[in-house]
């Protein structure tokens, strides 16, 4: 068969699983986004009105006029909504990241960290607390986005060298992501200050957001978004296996460039706002896929929903399991996402 | 990756646990630990001496002429009581890089040759070469079972009799001062810290009845000590002060004994103290808390709102008798803003 053949029946393919599938999938997607829509609906209300001092519901008509207590406003519009959109922006970056990583490597257990873009962050996040004196939320917040950029470049020069082998990819993040957390590691153990600094960082947690930071996040969630979108049919493509994905047009040494990217813009800005945050990235991909199927738009789309919901509940637990105290999202989102994976991992037995 | 991570995070939670109970006091204190009837606690020629320890008993058999100190009381004690202090811990302002000076603010200068270790990470090579003949370790907040065997190859170690910060502050001094021979020496100790806050008192009779809280902000939570078990609530009340009713009744679990961790949405709860000490363990944290807008909007930010330095944390963790004088000088205004119940 003709290499013009070979690309034309894979384009087929392609056509068949987006007609085929797409229909179907589609029709399921727009349903699911109507469920999670209330869904989200629903918990970014609770997110508003629970937490440690919960919002009496007479109380409400109050806060909508802007006529309540002096004290009540300010826990509201100035902790309560900006925490609310920190974790449905967090929980939203993080579900695309996964999808895309997934997306690019054809593996299952892909996820942000395993370029290191997180290990890069926590990286410069202590050089800059350690070294630098770096002590402001925007400044740690900063150097969380730089050492996401940095590990990012680092790992895409070493592992699409030569080849868009994904599989090389891989091993690049892994290698250094655990030899600069040996090191990060090492330096927190040296210097008392800093690994004071790093314990609350490094739990991942919602609850004192910066609004600078979330200023400053939002316009790199914006280019990592707008990435992946450009991204979806190439990653789609991508899903044949390379030799095909080339027959169809695409580029997978610039698509795999694109989604690191895109992910480290979006796994660094989410970790400047809330820390790192595991299992999010990891799990939600696997929760959307079976009523998305694969198409990168679908999952991308119905993720950002479900991206957000995750997040949210966990903040909302997280508020109210350790009355009057609260705890860490990060701490929640790793017990609730472990079990998750197991039930997920045990159903497709 | 997952797992590694988690595994990190784990590290790093149990890391922060195991100091947090170090730095804010795990201080959760039991009976009082009794006098040991086996030693002599009133000559200071009484040896050979046998203590009972959490890790099992010890026996000194005579008056010991080069002593470790592992935990700050152990060598604020041993240097009052004109011990020959050969290793010390080094202050947390040292370990942090906040201060050059190794020794604690309210102990005299120690010898020149003194190994300097970090309380949080000893080093029994450091320790072995210093060539100790009795190890004192009642404040030692690392010390565990495996620490404990290796140090006693070294020489006889004296820890505290039950847990970590369970004893009072004199019976501390006095077990300290039964392993050195110095027991009447001990009992002018503790005199003087009784004096010092009888004085303090006196002089400020505001402080009667008064409230206090005092705690140490997380991300999103104060980890305030409340609970009269805690050696430092216990320490506060000495002066008169009970701990906030309204916040120490709102239940719910602490992240060390003795304390209850309160959302700083909570805050508007702080406004009814007499003062209100807070202890941080980095700037980030101390402008996170400073800057939270429910926070920041309680007038008790603006007038009775006491930040507490590294060192004055370190000593109201575990008020040894001979840090109560230095300690309620620095306390001092901040006591002064309670108002007269």
């Amino acid at each position: 068969m003709s290499p013009a053949r070979q690309g034309a029946t894979a384009a087929d393919r392609v056509a068949t699983t987006r007609s085929g599938r797409g229909h179907s999938g589609r029709g399921r997607s727009l349903a699911a986004a109507a469920v999670l829509l209330v869904i989200l609906a629903l918990l970014l209300a609770a997110s508003v009105l629970i937490g440690s001092r919960p919002v009496p519901p007479d109380r409400i008509p109050g806060l909508l006029l802007g006529t309540a207590d002096a004290d009540l406003l300010t826990l509201v519009n100035e902790v309560r909504i900006p925490r609310t959109i920190a974790a449905a922006l967090v929980g939203a970056a993080l579900a695309w990241a996964g999808t895309l990583m997934q997306a690019m490597t054809r593996n299952p257990l892909a996820e942000p960290g395993i370029l290191g873009v997180g290990s890069g962050a926590a990286f410069t996040v202590t050089i800059a607390l350690s070294w630098f004196g770096v002590r402001s939320a925007l400044g740690i917040a900063a150097a969380s986005v730089l050492g996401a950029a940095v590990m990012t470049v680092v790992v895409l020069a070493l592992g699409l060298r030569g080849s868009a082998d994904g599989s090389r990819l891989i091993l690049a993040g892994v290698a250094f992501s655990m030899t600069i957390s040996g090191v990060q590691l090492g330096i927190t153990l040296l210097d008392p200050r800093a690994l004071d600094a790093m314990r609350g960082w490094s739990a991942g947690s919602l609850a004192t957001p910066d609004p600078a930071v979330l200023w400053i996040s939002l316009p790199l969630l914006a280019v990592g978004a707008t990435i992946a979108l450009l991204l979806r049919r190439p990653l789609d493509a991508l899903s044949l296996g390379d030799d095909l994905a080339r027959s169809l047009g695409s580029h997978p040494l610039r698509t795999r460039g694109g989604v690191a990217v895109a992910a480290a813009l979006l796994v660094g800005a989410a970790t400047a706002i809330a820390g790192p945050i595991g299992f999010v990235g990891l799990i939600v991909p696997h929760l959307v896929r079976p009523f998305t199927g694969p198409g990168t738009a679908q999952v991308l789309l119905v993720s950002t929903f479900v991206g957000a919901v995750l997040m949210l509940a966990a903040d909302v637990v997280g508020r109210i399991a350790l009355w009057p105290g609260e705890l860490p999202v990060g701490v929640v989102t790793a017990a609730i996402g472990a079990p998750i994976l197991l039930l997920l991992v045990r159903g497709r037995r | 990756m997952p797992i590694r991570r988690a595994l990190r995070r784990l590290s790093l939670t149990l890391g922060a646990l195991a100091a947090s109970a170090a730095l804010l006091a795990g201080c959760s204190a039991a009976a009082a630990s009794t006098p040991d009837r086996t030693t002599d606690a009133t000559s200071s020629a009484g040896f050979p001496v046998t203590l009972h320890n959490a890790y099992g008993d010890v026996t000194i058999a005579s008056k010991p002429s080069r002593v470790a100190a592992l935990g700050y009381a152990d060598v604020a004690l041993a240097s009052a009581l004109d011990a020959n202090v050969v290793v010390a811990p080094q202050s947390f302002s040292a370990l942090s890089g906040a201060d050059s000076d190794p020794n604690l603010p309210y102990v005299d200068p120690l010898p020149e040759g003194t190994t300097w270790i970090n309380p949080m990470n000893v080093n029994v090579e450091l320790v072995a070469a210093a060539r100790p003949d009795v190890i004192l370790a009642t404040a030692g907040f690392t010390l565990d079972q495996a620490l404990y065997e290796q140090l006693s190859d070294i020489a006889p170690v004296v820890t505290y009799e039950k847990q970590l910060y369970a004893a009072t502050s004199e019976d501390s001094a006095r077990r300290v001062a039964t392993a050195l021979g110095e027991s009447k020496a001990a009992d002018e100790l503790i005199d003087k810290a009784d004096a010092a806050i009888a004085d303090l008192r006196k002089e400020l009779p505001n402080l009667d009845g008064g409230t206090f809280l005092y705690g140490q902000a997380r991300d999103g939570v104060v980890v305030m000590l409340v609970e009269e078990a805690n050696v430092t609530a216990r320490f506060m009340h000495r002066l008169g002060l009970v701990a906030l009713p309204a916040v120490a009744e709102l239940g719910g679990a602490g992240s060390v004994p003795g304390a209850i961790d309160v959302s700083f949405e909570q805050a508007r709860l702080f406004d009814d103290a007499g003062v209100l000490f807070m202890t941080y363990q980095s700037d980030a944290l101390r402008e996170a808390f400073e800057d939270n807008p429910i926070v920041a909007a309680q007038p008790i930010m603006e007038s009775r709102y006491v930040p507490v330095g590294l060192e004055t944390a370190t000593a109201l963790q575990d008020p040894n008798v001979v840090a109560v004088p230095w300690l309620l000088d620095r306390l001092r205004p901040g006591l002064e803003l309670v108002p007269a119940s």
